[in-house]
């Protein structure tokens, strides 16, 4: 993702470092000005959908300190658990909402395909994430759920490591490594725009600095 | 075990059917709310912006 000279630092601390701070431009980390088009309201639903997701890992970790009793039976469980159901509905439509927003302005212009496409596995990684956040449920729905998709799934030959009759596997698939996996690319996704701007619409001029 | 907010599951939820479009009357909802907001985020304008070229805003 780098550019440029190659760093002639003797160790691998200092090499890291530059290769670090070269990855967005000077003072596009997090910046204060955007270009005027940027004043609409369809550019919120990114950070609507990166606020939203904040929500959804917050109250994630605290059904997982607390564990299924607690939040199938105490009123503070449930109302954690109806937070984590409604902030990834939230998170969801406005994810979609921001996906119809940049295909509709052609958001791969400019050298940001690999923006689009990490984007797009993000959206990929995150409807098998509430899919097994749905198979972690611990209750009859979880289980209906899993006996409608396991021959699906089975038919396109994932069943022998993703068994989505495994409850204990869908929830380490669920808390582990599709968050880890979906962590890593929504990083990349905004170290990506941070990089490359914002895309303009498409009568728009991009600003050259 | 269970409080008095519980829901039975067991009671199909009423759905909408429009030849091969079958949804229920919740996920209908949604989406349209959500095809009215993309539409909404389009037209309806942005407090303080005014109309230009790509120049970045200064202060």
């Amino acid at each position: 993702m780098t550019a440029g000279a190659v760093s002639t630092k003797p160790n691998w601390t200092a090499r890291l470092r530059d290769w670090i701070s070269r990855l967005v431009p000077p003072g596009q980390a997090l910046p204060d000005r955007q270009p005027v088009y940027v004043a609409s309201w369809i550019y919120l639903f990114g950070v609507l959908t990166l606020s939203s997701l904040v929500v959804v890992v917050a109250t994630g970790c605290i059904l997982a300190i607390e564990g299924s009793m607690w939040w199938h039976v105490s009123a503070t469980g449930r109302f954690v658990n109806s937070l984590h159901l409604w902030s990834v509905e939230l998170f969801m439509a406005f994810m979609v909402i921001h996906l119809w927003g940049k295909f509709w302005m052609a958001a791969w212009r400019g050298k940001r395909a690999l923006t689009w496409v990490t984007g797009v596995l993000a959206f990929l990684g995150s409807i098998g994430t509430a899919f097994t956040g749905y198979l972690s449920q611990a209750n009859f729905d979880a289980q209906w759920i899993s006996t409608q998709a396991k021959d699906g799934l089975n038919a396109v030959g994932v069943g022998a490591f993703f068994n989505v009759l495994n409850p204990a596997q869908m929830l380490l698939w669920h808390v582990v490594l599709l968050p880890g996996a979906l962590g890593v690319l929504v990083l990349v996704h905004i170290i990506l725009v941070r990089r490359h701007g914002v895309v303009p619409p498409i009568e728009a001029e991009e600003p050259q600095s | 075990m269970f409080g008095s907010g519980v829901i039975p599951a067991d009671i199909a939820p009423p759905y909408f059917d429009w030849g091969f479009v079958h949804l229920s009357y919740g996920n209908l909802t949604v989406i349209v709310v959500m095809l009215l907001l993309f539409v909404l985020a389009i037209v309806v304008p942005f407090p303080g912006a005014h109309r230009g070229t790509g120049r970045r805003r200064t202060p």
